[in-house]
């Protein structure tokens, strides 16, 4: 079972402070003991909204407009890390990206967050490629899993060609927020929250994969990594869905 | 939810992922893997007496080990006053009395255990479904009711083959890991069990389902385990690589009605990205390691091959060639033959192929193989002769075991026939 765990971003993460080294130290633990069960397919963190940027389309026209913003509809579809030269050609990319969804929709750009950004390498030397994650916000037609072929086919192009010009690092559908769970904690206290979810306000802060045998797995997963960072955030817990191009095909 | 059972749910998770460790790290103190499951399940029957007055302790894999390693050292006094051996049994009360024992948490100590378990569970002294039974019963920590679910074995036959195996190895007394001789012999038994548990989930070779993801999955998450603890065995980083390549293509190998797609006609946008740069990576640290290249890591080379082709078109047949020539020079088989001819009729024509698939059908080793009618068939399509093809499609339909293959050639068979006009 792939789960795909996502933390929402806090005041201090937007205002971007540096988690404190004790933090970092344990949650280098859990990910590193994760890491060798073997459990760990994937993460990748985003920087606070002032580094991030939202394209949306509307009726043929696409608008970008830049961080910081208060969230308003966060709720991802699907999250593509791409590695381009530099920005510019990141939101190029997000740009077909929200034109493949179609008349209205909304993606989020932003940088990853790289190891060197939390000092745990010097950052390497020379022309370093940048690597960003698209992040597909969540709409009627995917949360219902109704995604019309004309979308699908679009996208299933648009990943083509990201991987033929070399810049598709990964394309991660989630399902629809319905399958999912809210893990809340508030003083180290868990409130579980059934999906759908209609109202999600928090930003993104970053993800990660996890391949585990049961939510109860995933959950208790979570419990440690919400321990680690003081007891006060607010986790997603979404199943993986089937691959973009055939999101809903069935 | 009552607390009970959340408590219950948690101690669950803590003691699947903790169980393989715990397991491992007992055959330090007690003769058999049996024992040393007993002592696991036994610590698991402790905690949950204890856990609901006492809360979950903060570590609590590391309680488990300490009340497994107890109840280790006991059964074992136990054996010595029997066997009325005091000094045993001093040093055995000594090591007990000492504060914290069994809590430190060495992390090489952890890895050289489960390594040993890896190890005594391919054991060569067991037949080849008794260790994978017993890599997940005791490495993956799977239950023996998933076991015998995902490999469509019946609950009994599960237990009674970990049963025979524990009693095997406990005859066999053999506990100690293997030296460096033994080493690379032993290694080659636990990469044959992971991927043939990997296979058992990839493939069916009869019955309906096509795959089934959760053996994949442990196939893989134990290969990755095992590339940590191993990280200077390019072969264990190859097998990594194989499984996480062809499993990045789990979604697009299937079609609506769950019938097989071929590479070919693959929606590529489908294949899992992550997964395909897991499989390169893994690639990558085994050529760093340099030495030369064994059957896995040519195998993984192969489907890099496809991987790295974002379109069917741009597949480097030439490559495929060359990397199936080196294949069968270590590990000569009809079936490598086999592909090696398709990769030759794809880079230098079918005209060229078919001489090659003609001498493997006159050697007679695949007679019973449905690929070898299958691949003169498609050959045979595609230097015009329809008729000759469709005979060789129906062949290897009648041979085919996975019900969803027949079908296909089915199909095949059905166009060639069309296409050779009445």
């Amino acid at each position: 079972m792939q789960y795909v765990v996502m933390h929402k971003a806090d005041a201090a993460h937007e205002a971007g402070t540096k988690p404190p080294t004790e933090v970092i130290e344990n949650m280098g633990r859990l990910i590193g003991e994760t890491i060798h069960n073997g459990q760990l397919l994937l993460g990748a963190g985003l920087h606070a909204s002032s580094r991030r940027l939202r394209v949306v389309a509307r009726g043929g026209r696409c608008e970008v407009q830049a961080g910081p913003y208060p969230g308003r509809n966060e709720l991802p579809a699907a999250i593509v890390a791409i590695r381009v030269g530099d920005r510019d050609e990141a939101i190029e990319w997000a740009k077909r990206y929200a034109n493949a969804l179609g008349g209205d929709a909304e993606v989020e750009l932003g940088p990853q967050v790289e190891p060197w950004d939390l000092g745990k390498m010097k950052r390497p030397e020379g022309k370093v490629p940048a690597r960003f994650l698209i992040v597909q916000k969540a709409d009627a037609a995917t949360e219902s899993g109704k995604v019309p072929p004309a979308v699908r086919k679009a996208l299933a192009a648009l990943l083509a060609a990201m991987a033929e010009q070399g810049v598709l690092e990964f394309a991660e559908t989630l399902a629809p927020s319905s399958q999912s769970k809210r893990l809340l904690y508030r003083d180290h206290r868990r409130t579980v929250v059934d999906g759908p979810f209609a109202e999600s306000k928090e930003l993104i802060g970053g993800f990660c994969k996890l391949q585990m045998r049961s939510l109860d797995e995933v959950v208790e997963w979570t419990d440690r990594y919400a321990r680690i960072l003081g007891g006060n955030v607010e986790v997603d817990l979404r199943p993986v869905g089937e691959p973009i191009a055939a999101a809903n095909a069935r | 939810m009552t607390v009970a059972d959340e408590l219950r749910r948690t101690l669950d998770v803590v003691f699947r992922r903790e169980s393989p460790r715990i397991v491992a790290a007992l055959l330090r103190h007690v003769r058999d893997v049996g024992t040393a499951e007993q002592c696991a399940q036994d610590a698991f029957v402790a905690a949950l007496e204890q856990w609901p007055t006492t809360g979950v302790p903060d570590e609590p894999g590391a309680w488990l080990l300490t009340a497994a390693r107890r109840r280790a050292l006991d059964l074992r006094r136990r054996e010595v006053v029997q066997r009325e051996h005091a000094p045993e049994l001093a040093h055995a009360a000594r090591q007990q009395q000492q504060p914290g024992a069994g809590l430190e948490c060495d992390a090489d100590a952890v890895g050289d255990d489960l390594l040993r378990l890896m190890f005594l569970c391919c054991h060569p002294v067991l037949p080849p479904e008794a260790r994978s039974a017993l890599t997940l019963r005791l490495v993956a920590g799977l239950t023996t009711v998933e076991i015998a679910r995902a490999q469509l074995v019946p609950v009994t036959t599960i237990a009674q083959r970990l049963v025979r195996a524990k009693r095997t190895l406990a005859e066999l007394g053999e506990l100690a890991a293997p030296d460096a001789e033994q080493r690379a012999g032993r290694l080659v038994s636990v990469l044959e069990v992971l991927y043939l548990v990997f296979n058992e989930g990839y493939t069916r070779t009869a019955g309906e389902h096509w795959q089934r993801e959760e053996l994949c999955e442990e196939a893989l998450r134990l290969g990755r385990v095992l590339a940590t603890l191993l990280p200077l065995e390019a072969e264990v980083h190859g097998l990594v690589a194989l499984m996480e390549l062809q499993a990045s293509r789990s979604f697009a190998r299937t079609g609506p009605a769950g019938e097989p797609v071929l590479l070919d006609d693959q929606d590529r946008s489908r294949w899992d990205r992550a997964a395909i740069r897991r499989g390169l990576a893994a690639l990558e640290a085994a050529a760093r390691l340099g030495s030369a290249r064994g059957p896995y890591v040519l195998q993984a080379e192969l489907a890099a091959c496809h991987a790295r082709a974002a379109v069917p078109a741009a597949t480097d047949w030439r490559r495929i060639v060359q990397l199936y020539g080196e294949l069968l020079q270590i590990a000569p088989s009809p079936i490598v033959a086999l592909n090696r001819a398709v990769a030759v009729g794809r880079a230098f024509g079918p005209d060229t192929a078919l001489p090659l698939v003609d001498r493997l059908a006159a050697d007679g080793v695949l007679a019973d193989y449905h690929l070898l009618p299958s691949v003169r068939g498609d050959l045979l399509e595609q230097l015009g002769r329809s008729s000759e093809a469709a005979e060789e499609f129906t062949r290897a339909a009648a041979m085919a075991a996975n019900q969803r293959e027949r079908e296909l050639l089915q199909r095949r068979a059905l166009v060639a026939r069309r296409r050779a006009g009445p």
